[in-house]
C-alpha cells in the first residue's frame, strides 16, 4: 500500500463528523479495491514458491504426440510425428514417404498436414501476449536418383539429380517467420530456430517444404521409378514467454 | 473477497462499533486478487533471482578437433579427446511430474567413410544412414533410468533411400553439421535429473564398415519448472 496519512484527525473533546470518518477510512479501501502497485510489494519479493504450480498435458493420437505446458511465466506447445516415438520403428524408416512423381504437389510452399499420416503435425493453441520462441526440427531425405540409360549401344549408369533440392519453412498464421536454404540431395534433420511477437490470439503454427526434381529419363530398372520425399520425423515446439 | 464494500457515514448517524469496525476488519480479512491491483504494476525487477528458478540453463561444449569414431550399430556415447560429451547436473538437482526439459545439441560431422550406400531397392535403407540421440538419465528412487529427449539421422552420400538402379557408390558428404531438438516431460514429482549425454550409431550394414566422424559438438539444456 502506498504510503498516505490521516486525512481528517479527530480532535479530543471536538465533534466527530461522518466526513471525517468516511474520508479516512476511503483512502485506505481506494487502494485496496484496485490501487495496489509496485510500492506495495517490494523487489526481489516474487518467490519462486509463490507461482502456481505449472500445469502439463499430453496426449498421444492419429501417431502424434501434443504436449501443452503452462507455468506461471511461459508456456510450452509441442507436436511430434517421429519415427522412433511414436511409430515405436527404427531410425531408419520413414513415416511418410511422398512421392515426387505421382502425388500432387506444388513447386510453390507445400503444407506437410496436406501428405498422408502427418495431418495432424501442426501446432493449434491460444497464445498469451508477449514472444513466441522455438524449433521445427524435420528430419527428411531428398535423394540422387541412379539411373539407367541407353545410347546406341553402350548402357549408361549414372547418378542423376545433382541439382535438385527441398526447402522448409515455419509458417505462424500462415506467415513465414523462418525458413532453411536450398538443401541438396541427402537425409538431413533440420533444426529451424524461430521468433515472434505474439498477442493473446489464436496461434497456428505449421512446417512446409518445397522441392525441385524432375522426371526420370532412364529405364525403371527396379520398377521404383519414383522420387520420394521421406520423411522421418517432425516436431513443432514452441515456448510462449508472457510478459 | 477482493474488493471491500463501505456504506458512508452521514450527517446525523449514530454510527455503532459494528459500524466503526466493519472497514477495519474487512480489510484484515481482504484476500488480494487481480482486481485489486493497478494493470502493469509488476516489473522484472521484483523477482527474486536467488534460489530455484523457473528456468535453469546448463551447457556441454567440445571446441577441440579430436574425432569421435564409431563403426557400432548400438549407440554409443560421443567420446571427446576421452570425455564424454554429456552434461551432468549437480547433486540434488531435482524436478516435478509437472515440469519439462528441453535440450539440444549440434556438432560437426568430419570424415565419414562410406563403403556402402545401399542398392536402392528399399531393403538397404539403413545402410546409409546414421543417427545421434539424447538421452536423459534420470531416478525416481531405486536405481538409474534413462530416456530418449531426442533424436534425428542423417545420410552418408547423396544416394536416395529408393532408386532405379542398384549399382554404384556416391561420394560421402564431408564436413557438415549436425542439429536437433526435443522436449521431454519430467515423469515424477522429486526425479533426480543425473544427466544428459550425446549418443551416435550408424545403421546396420553387414559389417561393410561405414564410420561417423564427429569432432566439435556441444548440449543445451533448460530445466522449465514454471
Amino acid at each position: 500500500m502506498s504510503k498516505h496519512y490521516t486525512e481528517k484527525p479527530n480532535v479530543r473533546f471536538s465533534q466527530v463528523k461522518s466526513e471525517n470518518l468516511n474520508d479516512n477510512i476511503t483512502k485506505t479501501l481506494g487502494e485496496v479495491n484496485g490501487n495496489l502497485n509496485s510500492n506495495n510489494l517490494p523487489v526481489d519479493a516474487l518467490t519462486f514458491d509463490k507461482f502456481s504450480s505449472p500445469n502439463r498435458t499430453s496426449l498421444t493420437s492419429n501417431a502424434t504426440t501434443k504436449l501443452d505446458y503452462e507455468g506461471a511465466t511461459q508456456d510450452y506447445h509441442s507436436v511430434r510425428r517421429w519415427n522412433t516415438f511414436e511409430d515405436s520403428n527404427d531410425m531408419w524408416e520413414p513415416v511418410e514417404s511422398i512421392n515426387l512423381q505421382t502425388e500432387n504437389w506444388s513447386t510453390g510452399w507445400n503444407k506437410l498436414v496436406d501428405f498422408g499420416s502427418m495431418d495432424y503435425t501442426f501446432l493449434d493453441f491460444d497464445a498469451k501476449e508477449g514472444i513466441l520462441t522455438g524449433c521445427a526440427v524435420i528430419d527428411f531425405h531428398h535423394g540422387l536418383d541412379r539411373i539407367v540409360y541407353q545410347s546406341d549401344d553402350t548402357t549408361f549408369r549414372v547418378f542423376y539429380g545433382y541439382d535438385w533440392w527441398t526447402e522448409w519453412g515455419v509458417f505462424v498464421n500462415d506467415t513465414l517467420v523462418a525458413e532453411t536454404s536450398w538443401i541438396y540431395a541427402r537425409r538431413i534433420t533440420c533444426n529451424i530456430p524461430f521468433k515472434v511477437p505474439v498477442g493473446s490470439q489464436k496461434v497456428k503454427i505449421d512446417l512446409r517444404w518445397r522441392a525441385v526434381t524432375s522426371n526420370a529419363v532412364g529405364t525403371p530398372y527396379q520398377g521404383n521409378p519414383t522420387r520420394p520425399l521421406d520423411i522421418f520425423g517432425a516436431h513443432i515446439w514452441v515456448r510462449n514467454v508472457k510478459r | 473477497m477482493g474488493q471491500i464494500n463501505f456504506t458512508k457515514f452521514r450527517e446525523g448517524d449514530t454510527p455503532d462499533a459494528t459500524g466503526l469496525n466493519a472497514p477495519y476488519d474487512d480489510l484484515a480479512a481482504v484476500s488480494i486478487e487481480k482486481e485489486n491491483t493497478k494493470p502493469n504494476w509488476a516489473t522484472r525487477a521484483h523477482f527474486d533471482d536467488t534460489g530455484e528458478k523457473a528456468n535453469e540453463l546448463f551447457f556441454y561444449d567440445y571446441d577441440g578437433v579430436s574425432a569421435f569414431q564409431t563403426t557400432n550399430t548400438n549407440y554409443q556415447v560421443v567420446i571427446n579427446a576421452g570425455t564424454p560429451s554429456r552434461i551432468t547436473f549437480p547433486a540434488g538437482t531435482s524436478m516435478d511430474g509437472a515440469h519439462i526439459i528441453r535440450a539440444g545439441a549440434s556438432g560437426i560431422i568430419g570424415d565419414i567413410i562410406c563403403n556402402t550406400d545401399g542398392n536402392g531397392d528399399g531393403t538397404q535403407d539403413s545402410y546409409n544412414y546414421f543417427s545421434f540421440r539424447l538421452l536423459v538419465t534420470y531416478n525416481v528412487g531405486g536405481g538409474n533410468l534413462t530416456d530418449v529427449i531426442a533424436e534425428c539421422g542423417y545420410s552418408y552420400t547423396r544416394r536416395s533411400r529408393l532408386t532405379n538402379d542398384s549399382t554404384g557408390l556416391d561420394s560421402a558428404l564431408w564436413w557438415r553439421n549436425f542439429s536437433f531438438s526435443g522436449l521431454w516431460a519430467v515423469p515424477n514429482n522429486n526425479t533426480q535429473i543425473i544427466s544428459i549425454q550425446l549418443e551416435a550409431k550408424v545403421g546396420p550394414n553387414g559389417g561393410a564398415g561405414n564410420q561417423l566422424d564427429v569432432t566439435r559438438n556441444n548440449i543445451n539444456a533448460v530445466l522449465v519448472r514454471n
